[in-house]
This record gives structure tokens, sequence and C-alpha cells, in this order.
């Protein structure tokens, strides 16, 4: 048995996808969701970086970057790309859902 | 669905099948099953978390959009009818750890297994294997068609592509952790 863990995926976020993240914040702010949203964004952090097919459904294949895919978790809706080969996961948008919805 | 191991994983060097009358033949056979068996074992625990995963981001996109927004009837009983066994962040934490598990590889093949016990672990495994795999199956074009109806899907610019190729290949920006603490400080001031 071999004892080398999985390898992480790297998070790239595209500069649209950071003002998003950005906006979500300051509207989690805003709306009294500070903690509920920036819980919710570190939980997310993690699964993109160890399980992000987990999170998303596949689209539509975006050479070179990868498995286009939708996905939310909790308060946060999101648009990813998947690179398996480069161990790569491209994060282009953001939303925040609604209190109700997550 | 038992999601629990038939056979605890014994430690290394321990796992030789105790058969009087086996061949080479006899151990090949059962190596072969057991591969099958964790295999099985580990498609089912991952599609049972993606299931849990899908059925809440359905349930909550459908309260945001409205019920029954794009679905049919038959879609919203589908999602509404049966609750998730666990939480989303709990979905996730087994998603992780079952990628640990295949990253180590195979346990050995526990002592005293036999060829029948296998053969009808494989065979209570397969339909439940196929069984969450209709249901990912029928969940996915749910969750698509909710999120659709939330924001219209648009792909990435090739301005954005572009420069989620740079970033990837130059120095990483800023993580979603490094613009939590961004947002927050700009928040105190």
């Amino acid at each position: 048995m071999t004892t080398e863990g999985p390898r992480p995926y790297q998070v790239v976020l595209s500069g649209l996808a950071r003002d998003h993240l950005r906006e979500l914040f300051r509207a989690a702010a805003r709306a009294g969701r500070w903690e509920e949203v920036t819980a919710d964004a570190e939980v997310l952090m993690r699964a993109l970086t160890w399980v992000p097919e987990t999170v998303a459904e596949a689209v539509v294949d975006l050479p070179p970057l990868g498995r286009v895919q939708v996905g939310s978790f909790r308060s946060i809706q999101l648009r990813i790309a998947v690179n398996d080969d480069r161990l790569l996961v491209f994060a282009s948008w953001f939303r925040l859902l609604p209190a109700e919805s997550a | 669905m038992s999601e629990e191991p038939i056979h605890p994983d014994t430690p290394d060097g321990a796992g030789s099948p105790s058969n009087e009358d086996n061949g080479p033949d006899r151990n090949s056979t059962l190596a072969g099953l057991w591969v099958r068996v964790v295999e099985l074992e580990r498609e089912a625990r991952w599609l049972s978390a993606k299931c849990d995963h899908l059925r809440h981001s359905c349930r909550g996109l459908l309260q945001t959009v409205g019920s029954p927004g794009p679905l049919t009837d038959e879609q919203v009983r589908l999602i509404t009818a049966e609750s998730p066994r666990r939480s989303q962040a709990e979905a996730i934490e087994e998603a992780i750890r079952l990628r640990e598990e295949r990253s180590a590889g195979l346990p050995p093949v526990p002592s005293g297994s036999t060829v029948e016990q296998l053969s009808r672990r494989v065979a209570e495994l397969q339909p439940v294997v196929a069984a969450l795999t209709t249901q990912r199956e029928a969940l996915r074009p749910i969750f698509l068609a909710l999120a659709e109806a939330f924001e219209p899907f648009a792909p990435p610019t090739q301005e954005e592509v572009e420069e989620m190729l740079r970033a990837a290949d130059g120095t990483p920006g800023p993580s979603i952790l490094d613009l939590i603490n961004e947002v927050e400080r700009e928040l105190r001031t």
C-alpha cells in the first residue's frame, strides 16, 4: 500500500471571480450573514482544493481550461472549470444565494 | 444501503486468505473479487455523498426560484420527498475521506475471506451502485435546470480564459481566504 496522500488542486480565481467574491462578502456583511457566508466560503475552498467534482456538475468542455461546471455549496452558487491533468480549478463566477436557500 | 465495510481492514501482511485448498488460481480470484468489493463500496459511498449534496443544492435553489420553477411535479417530488442523510459539509468530508482512501490504494484482502463471501458482497453492492447512479442521473438535470433558472449560464469570455491560464502559470493571486481577510479589514475601517 502506498503512503502518499492525494495531490490537491490549485484554485485559480479570475479577476471577475475575485470581484464577485468581494461583492458577495460585502453583501453578506450588509445582510448580517458574514459568519455564515465566510464559513461556507472556507468549506467551499476546501472542497475545491480536494474534491471539486463533489460540489459541481459538468456543463461543457472548454479546452484548454477543462470541464466547465456549475455548482453550489449552501449560500454560494459558483461556476468553475476543472482541469484534472494539471490539477487546476479555475473559478470564474460566484453568487450569493438568499438566506432561506442555504 | 450499508456504508460500513463488510470486513475490517487488516494490517499490512495479515491479509492472506485462509484457504486450505487454495492454489494460485483461487488466490487470484480472491484478489480480483476483493478489488471489486472495495471499488464498489467506494463508488457507493461517493455516489451517496454526491446525491446528498445535489439534493441539498436542488432544495435551496428551488426555494430561491420558487416552486415548481422549471421542474415537473415529478422532479419536485424527487427532491423534496426524501431528506438528504448528510449535510453538504458532511458530504464534502466523506468525498475527501474517499479521495484519501483511494490514494492510499487497496487494503489487503481480509484474513479468512472466501470466494463465496466476496462474490455475495459484490452481488449486494452492484444494485446499490446502480440505484445510486440512477438517482444521481435524475438529480443532475434538475440541479442544472434550477441553476439556469437562477441565472442563465454563460461560459467564461476569451479574455477571462486567457487571464486564468496566465494566473495558473504565474504567481497565484489572492485566494478566497485572502479575500475574506481583505473585505473584513475594509469593513473595520
